[in-house]
């Protein structure tokens, strides 16, 4: 750059020089022609250093623009860096905070939930004795649609809590899928739909009485293992819930070594056995109706082929139909006009298995199995109105029936009327007193008398 | 033993059309991804059966007409956010809710909670 402005400046200086001389000298002498050939020499030169400066102003400007350029691309560059590297650091405190939050007991997908009680029972024929019994359960969320219930179920053998001695054993493991809005398959051991009993009221923090309505213990399933399909179907401002399933079902008691327990004598359905003696399964649901939020309704029905369990007087084990079904409600809701909660719910089971000839048996030949049995129960609590300690107290009552048909060892008219209070600590925790009058047909029966603390967990 | 083939058989076609409706109803979710994101369980893919009478009801109105029906309302301050959508996504398994009934309580639940 120097050199070029010097020789500028010496140009213009000479230039100067020269039109200064012009000025004195007269024009039309040879000097002066001398003079005018060295001044458009000069112009030329000059002229062509001035383009050449363009060329190079040109050309520092150009340079110029491209550093810029570079530069401000390089900038945007190291702004976008800097975001990704802010956008990184979010990333990682969010998931470190994530962890630190699933550290969290039970926050995770991962909770323990189920209940647990003591309680104190005397009953006629048979000496009083304390119990106690813990089920936990665990949800665990491996997914949003994908769900595992296991369950667990300990609890007192007379004075011992000894696994040996059969105290405890697993109640649910139940996994399942919800494939869209409308059905969830699952399957594993699920406390069983039919008649919604088990499966709905089961936990002593949600029934109010202390022991369930007869004819659970006799003509219904409890669990099922199999598979199912379930789930709910709005319609209008209602809507319908259904769970379908197959399992290993019941077999039958064909033996004659327990002739005279109702329920497990000859031509009884047995759903508790620890085998499984045939393919036949199961089919089985339950049709639940939502009409409006407070009132469920539902049907249920299974279907199954139980085999006969190996007996020495069957030398041929043989299978009979067996049929059951069963209508059930439920409604609870805090009604403002009765200031408290009303609970009511109902099931009513049919049970009809195939006539049958069980050698061997005391009783009718063929024994034909057509049971049925239900209950109806009441509750209310008067939760709204401001008394303290009245408002905790609930009144309960029940009535349960049995028939098992017959003249055979199996036979069973039994009739119980419950009465139950339950005082509630808090809205998972429930002390209850239950008083049950029991009317067997021919024996008389056994009142019995319970007390029970238990909570939800 | 036919009367348990028929029934087989029933249970076997209505997990078909199920399965169909699972199908269609993939085509809607892109519709409904962006109302997905404030959602954690699946979403409602207002399918065929969807309608106004549950869309219009708060979180809270079917959790306290819902909830009641079978045992004690328990306090949504009981558990935090993340334990409310294990327990409505239990419930819903076993207590027959709507997915609708079941994404509007677990929203509420988890606001309620307050954790
Ligand atoms: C159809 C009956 C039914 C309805 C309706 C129902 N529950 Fe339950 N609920 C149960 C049963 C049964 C259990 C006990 C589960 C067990 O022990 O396996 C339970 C347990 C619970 C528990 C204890 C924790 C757990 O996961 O076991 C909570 C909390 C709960 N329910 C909240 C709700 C809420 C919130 C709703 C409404 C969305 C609801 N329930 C509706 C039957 C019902």
């Amino acid at each position: 750059m120097k050199p070029l402005v010097t020789r500028v400046l010496a140009t213009a200086a000479m230039l100067a020089a020269a039109g200064t001389a012009l000025a004195a000298d007269n024009a039309s002498s040879p000097s002066y022609q001398q003079l005018q050939h060295n001044y458009s020499t000069l112009q030329k030169q000059m002229m062509q250093m001035q383009k050449q400066m363009a060329a190079m102003q040109k050309q520092v400007a150009s340079q110029q623009k491209e550093i810029a350029a570079s530069k401000s691309s390089k900038e945007s560059v190291d702004e976008k860096a800097t975001e990704q590297s802010i956008e990184d650091l979010y990333n990682q405190i969010n998931k470190q905070s994530q962890k630190i939050s699933q550290m969290e007991p039970g926050s995770t997908n991962f909770l323990i939930v189920g209940d647990a009680n003591v309680t104190f029972t005397n009953q006629r024929g048979t000496p009083s004795q304390f119990s106690a019994d813990v089920s936990p359960i665990i949800d665990w969320q491996l997914d949003k649609r994908l769900l595992l219930i296991a369950g667990f179920d300990f609890f007192t053998q007379g004075n011992s809590g000894d696994f040996s001695s059969g105290a405890g054993d697993v109640s649910i493991i139940d996994l399942s899928y919800i494939l869209n809005d409308y059905m969830t398959v699952g399957g594993g051991m699920f406390p069983s739909p039919f008649a919604a009993y088990n499966n709905y009221f089961g936990p002593p923090w949600i029934e109010p009485m202390v022991d369930a309505p007869e004819v659970y213990s006799y003509l219904t399933p409890s669990n099922e293992v199999g598979g199912y399909i379930s789930g709910a179907v709005p319609v209008g401002p209602t809507h319908f819930n259904y769970n379908f399933y197959a399992s290993n079902g019941p077999d039958i008691i064909s033996s004659d070594q327990n002739p005279n327990g109702p329920g497990s004598a000859p031509g009884a359905l047995n759903f508790g056995d620890t085998n499984n003696y045939n393919n036949g399964k199961a089919i089985g649901g339950r049709l639940g109706f939502v009409p409006i939020p407070s009132l469920e309704v539902g049907y249920s029905f299974e279907y199954s082929e139980p085999v006969t369990q190996p007996s020495t007087a069957i030398a041929t084990p043989f299978h009979v139909n067996a049929f059951l079904q069963a209508v059930d409600f439920n409604y609870g809701k805090v009604v403002k006009a009765l200031d408290g909660l009303v609970r009511a719910r109902g099931a009513w089971i049919f049970s009809s298995t195939d006539g049958a000839v069980y050698p061997g048996t005391v009783g009718p030949d063929p024994f034909n199995g057509h049971s049925n049995g239900g209950f109806v129960e009441l509750y209310y609590q008067p939760t709204l109105i401001d008394v303290p300690y009245l408002k905790n107290l609930g009144y309960a009552f029940r009535y349960d029936r049995v028939d098992i048909p017959g003249n055979n060892p199996g036979a069973l008219h039994e009739q119980r009327y419950s009465f139950g209070l339950n005082y509630w600590l808090y809205s998972d925790a429930v002390i209850k007193g239950e008083y049950e009058f029991d009317n067997v047909e021919n024996t008389g029966g056994n009142n019995a008398f319970f007390l029970q603390f238990a909570v939800g967990i | 033993m036919r009367f348990g083939y028929t029934l087989a058989s029933g249970l076997t076609l209505a997990a078909l059309v199920a399965g169909l409706g699972a199908c269609s109803s993939q085509h809607k979710a892109a519709a409904t991804q962006s109302a997905a994101k404030e959602s954690k369980l699946p979403q409602s893919d207002a399918g065929i059966f969807s309608n106004q009478y549950e869309e219009k009801q708060s979180g809270a109105q079917l959790w306290a007409e819902n909830c009641e029906r079978c045992h004690n309302l328990r306090s949504p301050s009981q558990f935090n956010a993340a334990q409310w959508d294990i327990i409505v996504h239990h419930m819903r398994v076993i207590g027959g809710l709507t997915a609708v009934e079941a994404r509007k309580i677990r929203v509420f639940l988890e606001s309620a909670s307050g954790q």
